[in-house]
């Protein structure tokens, strides 16, 4: 069961607030969606490896250089900023 | 002249020889998308103001001769794309005031070669849906049919072009969201590889599994978009260097079909099949075999087993990338926060939909504690399962025929409600996302008056045979010049 106590955790590890008539429906849709994953079960995985990327490709990094002079137009799509800082509730009283 | 209805090159052609601006292309297209969308509901945004100032930049490159194919085409951009100073929503509410600060790598590249940017297309929300039902700006109509989905999540994309509203357009796809909507819609779509065409700027849902790839009339205008979204780019570590960025010629000749084996899985062609579309896709498949290709069965099994993976591989890596959705640094933010974990909470419950909320939590389940070998690790197995299957296939057969869907498009709400039925029709797609490889959605026939789509898979990096083959088809057959009768005016 994927009952409405779980769904109240799980929200809780998603960081998501979810309305207490929105339990049932969370609790119903997960609960038959892990259903269907249970048709997996009968499958013996234990010498398969995992694959995370197909095809599989090695991952590039970009070289780690200083900009001095940084562009800080993303702020600006902050909903709260002050041109420099992101502002946010108090976090230390 | 039935503008409209041109293809790529055939608009390429006026453009070039003068008898037709890239600034009247574009008024034109404006001028149906003002027409017509308010019957479909395709786009988010119109980029009215800047696409006539890219056009008038499009005509100065063609009266310099240094025009591409592309220069002076319009095009549709999904509505994930980041596209600078334009607001880009990914169909949320969380995004609904966002103006990007930089434009995606595919909308830069599009932008080099000249073409006109002419607005961004409603989508899925965040891209998790399969008939453009979850999106915050409302569902999209399929041109075929009012009343039906034009599938998703790249269903405002498949729904312009099948109405004409744009020539081309681009998609992502993650488990099908370009495939399906381009088959519902009766047009041709292409996942690529993965790597191939960055993700840089593409808003993520599913970062090991989304690919953006074009959406047009036929195998021709696909191959000339893919050709200039695709390459290699340092901006995105999962970017592939292994394939050669050639530009792709659709020379292939019936004469040299008998060199080429399409393999017919039997999983995928049985009797769970909608019959009237299994005479559809056997109808066409008897026209590539009088064409010359040699077709052969076989067996591609355990293709049940993907929709679970995929769903928990998709929304285990959707819980993570949408965790950056905190209501600080962009987006959406709810109203006088108490604290930081109030701001986190009520931004997250207001901005994200239902199908959203489900995902990241699905994600967050699968990937906690106790949980993560049973699910997501499983899930990575199967997957390596699925390629391990297409690889042992490839040993036989050059390419593969798929459906691409179960169903023709349904009617909007009729899934809405079984959130399983909605995800198993995506059954033939996802095993290619799993597996990471190319495949293109061609459009095949009608079924009870609605488009019918085929896929044909390659292995890796198999982008141009596939299209190759898909033109040659597109010569014997004419599924890809039909117009929805109601759009099919001037």
């Amino acid at each position: 069961m994927f009952d409405k106590n779980k769904v109240k955790d799980v929200a809780k590890l998603a960081m998501i607030e979810i309305d207490e008539e929105d339990l049932e429906f969370f609790s119903e849709e997960i609960f038959d969606f892990l259903k269907l994953v249970e048709q997996t079960d009968s499958l013996n995985l234990s010498d398969v490896d995992p694959l995370y990327h197909a095809p599989e490709n090695t991952l590039h990094a970009r070289e780690d250089i200083v900009d001095e002079n940084p562009k800080n137009d993303g702020i600006n799509s902050s909903p709260s900023h002050n041109g420099s800082h992101f502002i946010v509730p108090k976090v230390i009283e | 002249m039935d503008i409209y209805k041109k293809s790529i090159i055939e608009l390429s052609r006026l453009l070039q020889k003068k008898e037709l601006s890239s600034l009247e292309l574009t008024k034109y297209f404006l001028d149906r998308i003002r027409s017509f969308d308010s019957k479909l509901n395709s786009f988010i945004s119109i980029n009215e103001e800047a696409s006539i100032e890219q056009a008038k930049l499009a005509d100065k490159l063609i009266s310099n001769n240094s025009e591409s194919l592309l220069t002076g085409i319009p095009v549709a951009h999904k509505d994930l794309f980041s596209t600078k100073g334009i607001l880009t929503t990914c169909a949320s509410k969380m995004l609904e005031n966002y103006y990007p600060p930089f434009d995606a790598t595919v909308v830069s590249k599009l932008a080099k070669v000249g073409m006109v940017n002419i607005g961004k297309t409603n989508m899925d929300e965040f891209a998790m849906g399969s008939s453009n039902e979850t999106s915050y700006f409302g569902p999209v109509k399929n041109p075929w049919d009012l009343e039906t989905v034009p599938g998703g999540s790249s269903g405002g994309s498949a729904s312009a072009v099948a109405a004409r509203l744009s020539p081309v357009a681009t998609g992502t796809d993650t488990g099908g969201s370009i495939r399906q909507p381009a088959s519902f819609c009766g047009l041709t779509g292409l996942k690529p590889t993965y790597g191939t065409v960055s993700r840089y700027g593409m808003i993520a849902y599913a970062s090991s599994l989304d690919q953006g790839g074009p959406i047009g009339q036929s195998a021709e205008d696909c191959a000339l978009l893919f050709d200039e979204m695709k390459g290699y780019d340092n901006n995105d570590p999962t970017s592939n260097s292994k394939f050669k960025n050639e530009k792709i010629k659709l020379d292939l000749k019936k004469q040299d079909a008998k060199n080429i084996t399409i393999g017919i899985p039997k999983e995928y062609f049985s009797s769970k099949l909608d019959v009237k579309i299994l005479d559809v896709l056997n109808e066409a498949i008897e026209i590539f075999k009088k064409m010359g290709f040699n077709i052969k069965e076989v067996s591609l099994p355990d293709h049940e087993y993907t929709i679970p993976a995929y769903y928990i591989l998709a929304s285990a890596e959707a819980s993570s990338n949408l965790s950056r959705y905190d209501g600080i640094k962009f987006g959406h933010r709810c109203d006088k926060p108490k604290s930081l974990e109030d701001l986190y909470l009520r931004t997250r419950k207001e901005g994200f939909g239902k199908e959203v909320k489900k995902r990241i939590m699905i994600g967050s389940y699968a990937l906690s504690s106790g949980y993560y070998d049973e699910y997501y690790m499983r899930a990575l197995k199967i997957r390596r399962i699925i390629r391990d299957n297409f690889m042992s296939t490839f040993e036989n057969v050059d390419f593969l025929f798929a459906p691409t869907c179960p169903s023709t498009a349904f009617k909007i709400g009729e899934k809405s409600s079984d959130a399983v039925a909605m995800y198993l029709s995506d059954i033939y797609t996802t095993p290619v996302n799993l597996a990471g490889l190319p495949a293109v959605s061609i459009p095949v026939g009608f079924s009870n008056n609605m488009p019918v789509g085929m896929q044909i898979i390659g292995n890796d990096f198999s982008e141009g045979n596939i299209l190759r083959i898909s033109h040659l088809f597109q010569q014997e057959t004419n599924w890809h010049k039909q117009t929805p009768k109601e759009f099919d005016c001037e």
